[in-house]
């Protein structure tokens, strides 16, 4: 009940108890709606459902379907958070016996209402820890789960005040590199819950640091770098499989062999089982190569002919020790004389494997395991370019690449590239400019501009806030690109699925939950009348 | 040289806009708001000489054309929607540190007009975001900052219309280690001495601090008094009670906390243009203001870090907390014009005004609303780009 402080008349019905307003029919002409179940059966089926919702609304959207909604007065029918139906004024008969489903008819005290997804924030600095959002020196595999902050106060405000149910979050704003960052639901009516993200992020240019020329030259190369050294550990890993899986059959033939042929006591133990000690010296786990003459001389060509002298004596000693020392190792080997070795006492013992040695293992780097689910398509990575020369290098990578999932960040001159984003299918995150470094274009009311821009090429945008409260900006930076020639339904899918994705999960219908608005959701006077998050439906008193 | 190549520039703007500001025009738009509670349906705006001569309304079918055989030319913005212009009363553009002077904390005499440039290119910003007139005003770092100026910003004015207030503070900003006063009841002492010390003496016996404050007393001129907090506030309304100040208050951030206060005092209060960030009792002031009966205000227009307008996205947020419309059109236009006591002038378009109008796609506060065209003085002062702004015709071609 803590969210619904702020409202005159706050009301919570969960939804087995949520009261049926709807008793008579609509005497409005009927329309025909794209969407729905065109059976009748289907349609009764789910008024026999007490799972089912059906909500009366003067308008809707929904950009999962492809007509995008109506703006028409329909029912739409929900089950859980997805919606199942829509249906005109006249498909829906009037309450009748044996209707388990609910009806809620928004239209009688708002004849203007509408429905849609929540809003989504595409990148929020909620529950995070404020000391930690301009933490440094993080890397991918930094999860923003696991840094949350839940008990933060204030947050409720955003779904009852604009209609922003989701908010993802990462682990920090300061840091270039960041793992997966958090999916936060906020319309559940309780405490906020955290649901698993999926995107990485890669900031490669920012508009707050100054750049030369030939820094912005090195964006694409700074992600291939990555990429290649990703690879490589992904080929050493490989690599080490491979090995570890011979090791398995060598040590297996080695177990069987010595079961077979158990030892007796006064036999030797198998050789070759420890890996050699590392001593503490200098040179410890280096063996020194084997000295003749002719290394002798190519090693005094390093050293100045005054100390030549001095350096042949004692790598000539050297060198005799080592002939002695194998001289010694060979007389040991050698069978004295009339005495058998053990080997020519019992001829099975000639076969003994050796013990096989465990292959060593590349450490294991979360970082480079993370771009690999990247370059897999498994997950999503977020990069954070400005300029229309760094966004043009990095979609040329992404093809090279065949990076399936990204997102741009930032993007502040995607407008002058949006035919070429459009072209590499990927989508942008607009962001609040900080400081705008010379030689970075922006257009005037540059957010929104930047948002009809995309829209008018057909690419897919989302807002981000970066900060707390200001989230309650991105409708109206929604309707001021509207302003500048965007299409509504292209905006509301910013606010809404692309914000979603954005996040590296596919949506789903009702993945955000639904809001009813009192009217037209960018409309100043426009009020949140109801959360619906699948499980319960909150009716708000209008939010005055 | 520079000041000819100066001219070079200059002149031409000039000179066009004199010749624009003398022919007459008619102005049609589909809907115009006269004042914050007066809407006008198909109006017709005859304007000359910079002033709105008359206003009609054309018939529903198109088929009278009022003004069309006595204007020059004829702007035509088919159902576009017309507003005063928007008139930002405490405007803080200038160089950095201008607008304050460090080593005393009281400089009544002195005068924001002497940090104003003509040719900054932030006036532009303003054009585009609506604002047709400023009150180019001291910061708050001084205890009395000196008279801000009324102008209407950009090359063709070189300066100020009008004295506008005497800016005054009691915020934080205004202490300083280094000069009296240092602390809230140091600042208001000081005034008080100030305003005591002009009773007691005659004119001629005034010094020039007592003289440059003299005005302000019993109503004379009016005072803006900046304070934030609830001891701020409470200090300038018990100023304002004392000595009988015409004054307003600006910023007043915690005034939520002081309506009653506020109530008794019935002053105009001018708050600051919202932060994205700011808290929701900050967005809710503006209602409750409102609904006590106090004039409300916004003023410092800028751009923040998405490039909307901030008087806008003010208007936006306090209609969206419960601000009717027609107050939020109110607070940027007719109740800054009132506060200036230049209510016959700016701040709407009724007959005899200045013909300073915003033309609009949709209604300000939406904001989904693309400002289309911007008039100052019956001159076309910023247009937007792209073919939806506006169909101009001439007297040949008129309807």
């Amino acid at each position: 009940m803590r969210s619904n402080r702020l409202f005159v008349l706050p009301l919570l019905f969960h939804l087995g108890s949520a009261p049926s307003l709807l008793q008579g029919q609509d005497s409005r002409e009927p329309v025909n709606i794209a969407v729905g179940i065109a059976s009748p059966n289907e349609l009764q089926n789910l008024l026999r459902d007490e799972n089912v919702l059906f909500i009366k609304t003067s308008a809707f959207f929904d950009p999962t379907s492809a007509g995008k909604g109506s703006r028409e007065p329909v029912w739409l029918a929900f089950r859980g958070r997805e919606r199942v139906g829509v249906f005109s004024m006249d498909e829906v008969p009037p309450r009748g016996e044996g209707e388990e489903a609910k009806r809620m008819d928004f239209t009688k005290d708002a004849p203007g209402s509408w429905l849609t997804p929540g809003f989504c924030d595409a990148l929020s600095a909620w529950f995070l820890d404020p000391a930690s959002w301009k933490e440094r020196g993080l890397d991918l595999s930094v999860k923003a789960r696991e840094r949350l902050q839940p008990w933060q106060k204030g947050w409720d405000e955003l779904p009852l005040g604009s209609g922003i149910t989701t908010v993802y979050v990462p682990p920090s704003f300061g840091a270039d590199q960041a793992g997966p960052g958090a999916l936060v639901k906020l319309d559940s009516g309780g405490d906020p819950e955290a649901g698993p993200g999926g995107a990485l992020f890669l900031r490669l240019a920012s508009p707050t640091r100054k750049a030369t020329n030939l820094d912005r030259g090195k964006v694409a190369k700074t992600l291939a770098s990555l990429l290649d050294a990703a690879k490589a550990y992904e080929k050493a890993r490989r690599k080490w499989k491979k090995e570890r899986k011979e090791y398995e059959k060598k040590r297996k033939a080695f177990l069987d062999w010595y079961r077979k042929n158990p030892l007796k006591p006064g036999d030797k133990e198998p050789s070759g089982a420890t890996p050699a000690k590392k001593g503490k010296g200098r040179r410890s786990g280096r063996r020194m190569a084997k000295l003749t003459p002719e290394l002798i001389e190519k090693i005094l060509k390093r050293y100045p002919p005054q100390l030549r002298d001095r350096i042949r004596k004692q790598l000539e000693a050297q060198m005799k020790l080592q002939q002695a020392r194998a001289a010694k190792a060979k007389a040991e080997a050698a069978p004295k004389d009339g005495k058998k070795t053990a080997s020519a006492k019992d001829p099975k013992k000639k076969t003994a494997p050796k013990r096989p040695a465990f292959p060593k293992e590349p450490k294991r780097d979360p970082v480079k395991e993370a771009l690999l689910e990247v370059l897999a398509g498994k997950r999503l990575l977020r990069v954070e370019v400005h300029r229309a020369e760094e966004i043009r290098a990095v979609l040329a990578l992404a093809k090279e690449r065949k990076i399936g999932k990204m997102v741009l960040v930032g993007a502040s001159e995607a407008w002058k590239v949006a035919k070429e984003i459009r072209r590499a299918g990927v989508s942008v995150l607009l962001l609040p400019e900080t400081v705008k470094q010379p030689g970075l274009e922006l257009l005037p009311d540059h957010a929104a501009a930047n948002a009809a821009a995309l829209a008018r090429e057909g690419v897919e945008f989302c807002f981000g806030s970066a900060g707390r409260e200001s989230a309650r900006l991105l409708p109206v930076l929604a309707a001021a690109a509207v302003a500048r020639g965007a299409d509504e339904n292209a905006v509301l899918t910013a606010l809404s699925r692309a914000a979603y994705e954005s996040s590296g999960r596919d949506w789903k219908s009702g993945a955000t939950g639904w809001v009813v608005w009192s009217e037209d959701p960018f409309a100043p006077t426009a009020r949140v009348l109801g959360l619906f998050d699948g499980r319960k439906l909150r009716l708000l008193g209008g939010g005055r | 040289m520079k000041a000819g190549a100066v001219a070079f520039l200059v002149l031409p703007f000039l000179l066009t806009s004199l010749l624009d500001a003398q022919r007459s025009l008619a102005l049609r738009v589909g809907r115009a708001w006269l004042g914050p509670d007066q809407k006008l349906e198909r109006p017709v705006f005859l304007i000359d000489g910079g002033k709105i001569v008359d206003v009609a309304q054309r018939g529903k079918d198109g088929s009278s054309s009022p003004f069309a055989s006595q204007a020059e030319r004829v702007l035509d913005f088919g159902e576009a929607v017309a507003t005063a212009g928007f008139l930002d009363l405490q405007n803080l553009t200038a160089p950095p540190g201008e607008l304050h002077e460090r080593v005393e904390s009281l400089t009544p005499r002195l005068r924001a007009e002497d940090a104003y440039d003509p040719f900054l290119p932030s006036w532009k910003e303003l054009w585009r975001r609506g604002v047709t007139s400023i009150c180019l005003s001291p910061d708050d770092q001084n205890l009395a900052g000196g008279l801000a100026a009324f102008l209407k910003p950009g090359p063709t004015e070189w300066k100020a219309r009008e004295e506008a207030f005497l800016k005054m503070s009691l915020t934080r900003s205004m202490l300083n280690r280094e000069r009296r006063p240092t602390s809230l009841l140091g600042a208001v002492d000081y005034l008080r001495e100030v305003f005591e010390g002009i009773g007691r003496t005659e004119p001629p016996a005034w010094d020039p601090l007592q003289r440059a404050m003299a005005p302000c007393l019993e109503g004379g001129r009016t005072v803006g008094i900046a304070a934030s907090t609830r001891a701020e506030i409470r200090a300038a309304l018990n100023l304002v009670k004392e000595f009988r100040l015409r004054a307003f208050l600006i910023g007043v951030e915690e005034g939520a906390d002081e309506m009653e206060a506020l109530r008794a005092a019935g002053i105009p209060v001018v708050l600051r243009a919202f932060a994205p960030s700011a808290p929701k009792r900050a967005l809710e002031l503006p209602a409750r203001l409102a609904k006590a009966g106090i004039p409300v205000a916004f003023c410092g227009e800028s751009t923040d870090r998405y490039g909307l307008s901030r008087l806008r996205t003010s208007m936006y947020f306090a209609i969206r907390n419960g601000l009717p419309p027609s107050k939020a059109l109110a607070a940027v236009t007719s109740v800054p014009a009132e506060i200036l006591k230049l209510k016959d002038r700016v701040g709407g378009l009724f007959k005899g005004r200045d013909a300073d109008v915003c033309i609009w796609s949709r209604a300000p506060w939406d904001p989904r609303a693309r400002l289309l065209a911007v008039l100052r003085d019956g001159t076309l002062l910023w247009k937007a780009p792209g073919k939806d702004a506006t169909k101009v015709s001439t007297r040949t071609g008129a309807r």
